[in-house]
């Protein structure tokens, strides 16, 4: 077999459900569609990408290709009834760019080899740089007379015979990319370096060998090794930063434990792979360990530290019924925990799809300065044409050097690489405060917003409301109880839990005394409708529907107090304290009402004044009462607070700002929300919330605070100015050395020690955004 | 001078030991933890 066969046949092994399942997922709104993730070591410039991507979107059956250069992956959106695996990956080979399934270690193995190549390509090339100028040295040093031609012939041959490693070795990259580039007729990045690089070494060669050439006798092999060791160390630096910054990303989700200890069902335990667990296992977790799966305690008590995905390094207690999740520090006992969601269905593993998902999405910057990049390559090397023209009738050699700086002077990698490394740096930053974004662009828009809007429930007041209080009318404690326990023991809106808990301690209670055994009813119809409330009808005894309502008072409105004595409209009218309330009705009106104390965040206050400092208008917008809301407001210190919104004004409430040009984000949680959230510029939600918002939210919130929003709105400040400060240093550089180099003023190695001064800058101001 | 006629090109020799040497150095991974390796006297193991 032929190395090409043997590596199509690894590639069918890819085309089992089995196998692309571990670096593919299904697409969420598209049937029989998947998304995949890839590492490309090769691609490394924006027309890298594109190559990557016109190879793959002709491909029938590929629906769509992300490529993200600053952390060389790519994201393949794929039917799996028209193409299969091995059909885009082959194709990937064919193109010159070999893709590497990416499975969770893989990520960062690769960026670690990648570093080793670079590190190795400009160490090489700095040995050779310095053995080079030191035999040219002679030369420059000696007057004209003082050197025989034969020691100045050795000296030469000398620099050419050390340089030659430098060519084949160091410059690899260079000429890969620059022909892989060329057979597309691409002009990519490395196409003006590479000639550069051919060509200084051609004149240097043809001056040592044909010293009487057109080429004259000038050589120029310290130039050629100088300039080559920049670019590489430029590489180099660049390597590091970007495997820093999307391992950090990546990693800091990625440190579950090779191993777990399951409990059998005798009491003994075994080691197993964690990648061996199944649902509902029961696995052993000792102190000191980090918890391998999503679960339940069922034995034992201890603390843990869920600081890897919430940010608050604080010890939570947690005893038997409690959840746990994988990735957090069991810290003082031993537990044993049921399984009940593994690897990519943890919430550990949900983060690491969504920065996976970030790490492939591209600044809109990006794409712009990638449009830019494309013609100026062209201009580059016509103007290195031009310059050699110019000059050929002086000195052919001086004129090919002048055409070599031109060529390796320009930085187009400070445009193409520095605003996604930007992109990137903020989003590791961001993760590790508790803010998970889901593209780029949203922080774009969050940099740009003005107002800030609040939702009430669930995301100024915590999730959790206690009952505080039952007035029954008509019927007693135990019967609304059991009633409203019922009605909403399908809903997952924090009243309904709140009604659900409490009614389960009520009851047992009662049940075991034999007062009260809550009937069991059974709904022929069940639906709950948002903002408002949830109906349902069930048969009674004699098979007539009795339909129930459990709500807002405007929800149970159509069943206003009719038939109710004076004596019970008036105590419901006295009830005006600031309590939220849901009200239970039937036919003949309300029959229970329960009143509820929230819980104000404790960080909401701090959260609004730091967004105030900023300059950002804070709006409460809820769909609760005038007087709950109000009362928050006063709490928090917001001015402006809505009230009584039922989704659709939201919407509008929203439009309306919009309109009048103001730039919008809004911070929600809950069923509410979700249609809220899309209309919002930037939309922010817990990832506890109920899972159709944290669908449509652009950043999520990992913890429980809402301190996170602040510092996400002043990164994403930083994040554009750093790449408006980058594109301008890029511009304003090449503006000014391709001049120089085209007079002839800049020598190649001052043009090899600029490019990679220029791209080192770029990559270092990024960085800043990894501190904070 | 005539010396340099043995010296130079032995030097080029000696050069490009180096840099091979170099090149093993790397491929062995020697240059991946530079932290790491002054901590492993310290560590249990």
């Amino acid at each position: 077999m032929t190395s090409k066969t043997a590596k199509a046949a690894d590639l069918i092994l890819w085309d089992q459900p089995d196998e692309f399942t571990k670096f593919s997922r299904p697409s969420m709104n598209v049937f029989d569609q998947w998304e995949s993730f890839v590492r490309l070591d090769d691609v490394h410039c924006a027309s890298c990408a594109n190559t990557v991507r016109s190879a793959l979107s002709v491909l029938n059956g590929v629906d769509s290709v992300d490529v993200n250069v600053g952390s060389r992956q790519a994201r393949v959106v794929w039917r799996n009834q028209q193409t299969k695996p091995s059909v885009w990956l082959s194709a990937l080979e064919n193109v010159g760019f070999p893709a590497r399934p990416l499975g969770q270690v893989q990520s960062i193995a690769g960026e670690k080899s990648a570093s080793k190549a670079a590190l190795w390509r400009a160490g090489i090339a700095l040995l050779c740089m310095m053995q080079v100028m030191m035999y040219a040295w002679a030369e420059y040093v000696a007057d004209p007379a003082d050197l025989p031609a034969d020691q100045i012939q050795l000296l030469r041959w000398a620099q050419l015979i050390i340089s030659l490693p430098v060519l084949f070795f160091c410059c690899q990259p260079f000429f890969k990319g620059a022909l892989r580039d060329l057979r597309d007729f691409r002009i990519g990045m490395d196409v003006p370096v590479a000639i550069g690089m051919l060509v200084s070494f051609a004149v240097s060669a043809t001056g040592t060998l044909l010293p009487t050439g057109v080429f004259g006798s000038e050589v120029y092999f310290d130039s050629f090794t100088m300039f080559v060791s920049f670019l590489l160390i430029g590489r180099w630096l660049e390597q590091n930063l970007r495997a820093n910054t999307t391992e950090a990303m990546i990693s800091a989700l990625d440190r579950l434990p090779e191993n777990a200890l399951k409990l059998l069902p005798d009491g003994s335990t075994v080691r197993i792979r964690t990648a061996d667990l199944k649902l509902g296992d029961l696995i052993c977790v000792g102190p000191g360990d980090m918890i391998q799966a999503d679960g339940t305690i069922v034995q034992g008590r201890t603390t843990v530290d869920e600081a890897l995905l919430t940010g608050e390094s604080y010890p939570i207690p947690k005893e038997a019924g409690a959840t746990v999740i994988a990735g957090s520090a069991n810290l003082s006992g031993m537990i044993a925990v049921q399984i009940e969601r593994l690897g990519l269905e943890t919430r550990l593993g949900q983060i690491e799809q969504l920065v996976r998902e970030v790490a492939n999405s591209k600044p809109r910057l990006a794409q712009m300065a990638d449009q830019v990049a494309k013609p100026f390559l062209v201009i580059v090397i016509l103007l290195a044409i031009t310059a050699a023209g110019w000059w050929w009738s002086e000195s052919p050699a001086k004129a090919l050097m002048a055409a070599v700086a031109v060529l390796v002077v320009t930085c187009p990698c400070a445009l193409s690489l520095s605003v996604p490394m930007a992109g990137l740096a903020t989003a590791g930053t961001l993760i590790k405060q508790g803010v998970l974004i889901r593209n780029f662009d949203s922080l774009e828009r969050l940099a740009k917003v003005d107002t800030f809007l609040f939702d009430k429930t669930g995301t100024l007041t915590e999730d959790d409301y206690v009952l505080a209080q039952v007035v029954t009318f008509r019927i007693n404690q135990f019967e609304a109880y059991a009633w409203a326990a019922q009605l909403a023991k399908n809903s997952l809106h924090p009243l309904s839990r709140a009604i659900v808990s409490a009614a389960e301690l009520r009851l047992a209670s009662s049940q075991l005394n034999g007062v009260f055994a809550p009937p069991v009813l059974e709904f022929v119809e069940w639906e709950e409708i948002a903002g408002r409330g949830i109906r349902a009808v069930y048969l009674d005894a004699d098979a007539q529907p009795i339909e129930l309502k459990l709500g807002s008072q405007k929800f149970c409105r159509g069943n206003e107090l009719k038939g109710l004595g004076e004596v019970d409209s008036a105590s419901i009218r006295a009830e005006n304290s600031p309590r939220v309330k849901v009200f239970l009705a039937d036919v003949t009106g309300v029959i229970a009402t329960f009143s509820f104390d929230e819980k104000i965040r404790p960080d909401a206050k701090q959260t609004v004044n730091r967004l105030d400092q900023l300059d950002l208008q804070v709006r409460i917008v809820s769909g609760d009462l005038i007087a709950n809301v109000q009362h928050l407001a006063a709490a928090l210190g917001v001015k402006d607070s809505i009230a009584e919104c039922h989704p659709e004004a939201k919407l509008s409430v929203i439009r309306h700002l919009q309109n009048e040009g103001r730039r919008v984000a809004m911070v929600g949680d809950g069923v509410n929300d979700s249609p809220v959230l899309a209309q919002a510029d930037v939309s922010i939600s817990f990832s506890n919330a109920a899972p159709i918002a944290r669908a449509s939210a652009d950043l999520v919130l990992t913890g429980q605070r809402l301190a996170p929003i602040v510092q996400a709105v002043i990164q994403s400040r930083r994040m554009i100015r750093i790449m408006i400060q980058n594109l301008t240093w890029a511009f304003v550089y090449n503006l000014v050395c391709v001049p120089l180099a085209f007079i002839g003023l800049l020598p190649a190695w001052a043009a090899g020690l600029g490019m990679a001064f220029s791209s080192i800058l770029v990559v270092a101001n990024s960085w800043r955004l990894t501190r904070i | 001078m005539d010396i340099l006629f043995l010296l130079i090109p032995l030097s080029v020799v000696i050069a490009l030991f180096i840099v091979a040497g170099f090149w093993w150095a790397v491929d062995r991974n020697q240059f991946v933890n530079l932290d790491e390796e002054g901590q492993r006297i310290v560590d249990e193991d």
